[in-house]
């Protein structure tokens, strides 16, 4: 079989997806067989500045020189996979895209931090065509594996598109709302993630990003009628739940 | 149907030895007033007067997630097996034993029967276990309070006796030589057993009236309740995950880095927006309060028409499991109340 081009590329975050298909370590000889990097800068030095079958791209755009690579990327790859939650929708960099990125390059690196411009972030999709979402904070090492997998075959991967809930009734576990009242952003969150922290008894994060139609309204309701602020429960949401740009939104659905 | 007496340290040693040859589940508790059926691990672990579990048995013929068949690169593919021992579910409640018996229907139905749940029913031995009701049981409004068959053993935990009926000769065979050596049920027991029965019967508390709802849901298709719901579900789908009767499942196939790949089936539930999405984006059921209208229809409507009897053995867990409080008797009552209503005003 040809090997398959595919190039890795981090944008502004925290590299946990690149890291995690470096812990694929069962599948590490397997997979350098079969695929050729065209950049992996967290593996190897080798970096090619022609064409490839497939960009996994990880992290948000936060700053000029991420669009620029972005825009790159894309055009020389001939399908591009947004690679983790930054990615997706944002992530924790979009946590709050209301606020003007002035106020928070000053609150994290004050005046002399001033070494670059620094944008709203944003998911990949706002500046380039996406052709497969893989969200997760890190992305599911078996799902990275199956989307390289699929990817050698020519296709994408069926990854789940449940809440995490789906997840969590599966596993049996009580439901923590139910039970205690939490604030648990699993009926709002994609699974796929086999409810890792609601079975270990923490409530969801909502790490995945937000389902395709997250209901926050009935979310804050219900919430709000079992004692629980709305301050809190915004800030849950905002965290993980709502992608970037939707913060209004989600103002309006509090009102 | 024979029905012995039974006690304490004979169930204790009878469990123990069953747990020694068969795969054995129990009900154990798993927080204030739910419990799962687990694998045996001690006799005290077992809650014989518990209410309900999060998940009914339809996890043992239907797994949330079961592998159907793996194939290689080369081509080779192959089925993948079973564990050789029985499984005994031990504390099988009457609602839930229907439930099991309405899965018999859906997935006999196909035209072959379905494989892998047939295997995995052959090889399951059930023993029913007498229980009350709470403030969210309706099995007795859905006719499914009582089993006359579909068991191999029912216990009676009468509280000053217990009392075990022989469904099958497998069941006779769970027992083991006990069969011949446990005393027949005397008339004293046999009263205390009707009087049970009787005192159970009049200790439900929740009720429905079923007798009209096909017709109800039907003339109410339109209804604003519907959309009120839409509003009120969060789709997170736990109602029909956890429903005994409940049947949709998503087939995926699954690549790996070899070149083989691996194909199963997950549940599925009709709340999800994926569900009725097809090719080129088009959604049958976009809106929420579509899909909650046509879970509601389907349970009592849809799957009436198609096998004779509605897909609902009322034992609770969908009021019990929903996180903003929908209470699926409560719905019906409304559409029944006022079709009454209606027909009134006819």
């Amino acid at each position: 079989m040809d090997q398959l081009m595919i190039g890795v590329f981090g944008l502004t975050g925290c590299a946990g997806d690149q890291l995690t298909l470096l812990n694929c370590e069962d599948e590490l000889l397997s997979l350098t067989e079969k695929v050729r990097w065209s950049s992996f800068n967290m593996a190897t030095t080798t970096e090619s500045a022609g064409r490839m079958e497939v960009a996994l791209v990880e992290g948000s755009v936060c700053q000029p020189d991420d669009i620029a690579l972005l825009r790159d990327v894309r055009e020389r790859s001939n399908a591009l996979v947004a690679l983790g939650t930054c990615a997706c929708f944002g992530g924790i960099a979009a946590m709050d895209g209301r606020l003007d990125p002035a106020v928070l390059e000053d609150a994290v690196y004050g005046q002399e931090g001033r070494q670059f411009e620094a944008l709203r972030a944003q998911p990949l999709s706002t500046y380039v065509q996406v052709d497969f979402m893989l969200p997760g904070c890190p992305v599911e090492k078996e799902q990275l594996l199956e989307t390289v997998a699929s990817l050698l075959k020519g296709s994408f991967p069926e990854i789940p598109r449940t809440p995490v809930c789906a997840d969590c009734v599966a596993r049996e576990n009580l439901c923590l709302v139910i039970e205690r009242g939490e604030v648990c952003c699993g009926a709002l969150t994609r699974g796929g993630c086999g409810a890792r922290c609601p079975t270990l008894d923490m409530p969801c994060l909502g790490c995945r990003g937000p389902v395709e139609d997250a209901y926050y309204r009935v979310k804050r309701h219900f919430l709000g009628s079992r004692g629980v602020t709305r301050e809190i429960i915004r800030r849950k949401m905002l965290l993980f739940s709502t992608p970037a740009g939707m913060g209004e939104i989600l103002e309006r659905e509090f009102d | 149907m024979r029905v012995l007496r039974i006690n304490g340290p004979l169930l204790r040693e009878w469990l123990e030895e069953l747990s020694q040859w068969t795969d054995l589940h129990v009900p154990v508790r798993a927080g204030k007033d739910v419990h799962r059926l687990e694998p045996y691990t001690s006799f005290d672990r077992i809650d014989l007067g518990y209410t309900r579990t999060i998940l009914p048995p339809k996890k043992f013929l239907f797994p949330p997630e079961e592998t159907l068949m793996t194939w290689e690169a080369d081509g080779t593919c192959s089925v993948p097996g079973l564990p050789e021992r029985q499984t005994v579910l031990f504390g099988v409640h009457p609602c839930d034993i229907n439930g099991i018996r309405i899965l018999d229907t859906f997935f006999a139905s196909f035209a072959s029967p379905d494989y892998y749940y047939q295997r995995r029913r052959q090889g399951l031995r059930i023993v029913g276990v007498s229980c009350l009701p709470d403030e969210l049981c309706f099995c007795k409004s859905m006719n499914a309070e009582n089993v006359l068959s579909g068991f191999d053993l029912f216990l009676h935990d009468l509280g000053d006796r217990m009392l075990v009926s022989l469904g099958t000769l497998e069941g006779d065979l769970l027992l083991g030589e006990r069969v011949d050596t446990l005393q027949e049920a005397s008339e004293e027991d046999l009263r205390a057993l009707m009087d049970f029965t009787a005192r159970r019967r009049s200790a439900f508390t929740l009720e429905l009236d079923v007798s009209i709802l096909p017709q109800a849901i039907k003339l109410h298709q339109s209804d604003p309740i519907w959309e009120r719901l839409g509003e009120q579900c969060l789709t997170c789908g736990a109602c029909s995950l956890g429903c005994p009767t409940c049947t949709c499942f998503d087939i995926t196939d699954t690549n790996n880095i070899e070149g083989g790949a691996r194909r199963s089936r997950r549940w599925d539930a009709c709340l999800y927006r994926d569900f009725a999405r097809v090719a080129g984006d088009h959604n049958f059921r976009p809106l929420r309060s579509q899909r909650v209208q046509n879970r509601y229809y389907h349970k009592q409507v849809g799957f009436a028409e198609a096998f004779g009897m509605p897909s609902c053995v009322g034992c609770g867990r969908c009021i019990r499991m929903c996180p903003t409080g929908i209470h699926f008797v409560e719905v019906f009552k409304s559409l029944g109340s006022r079709f009454l209503e209606g027909a009134g005003d006819g």
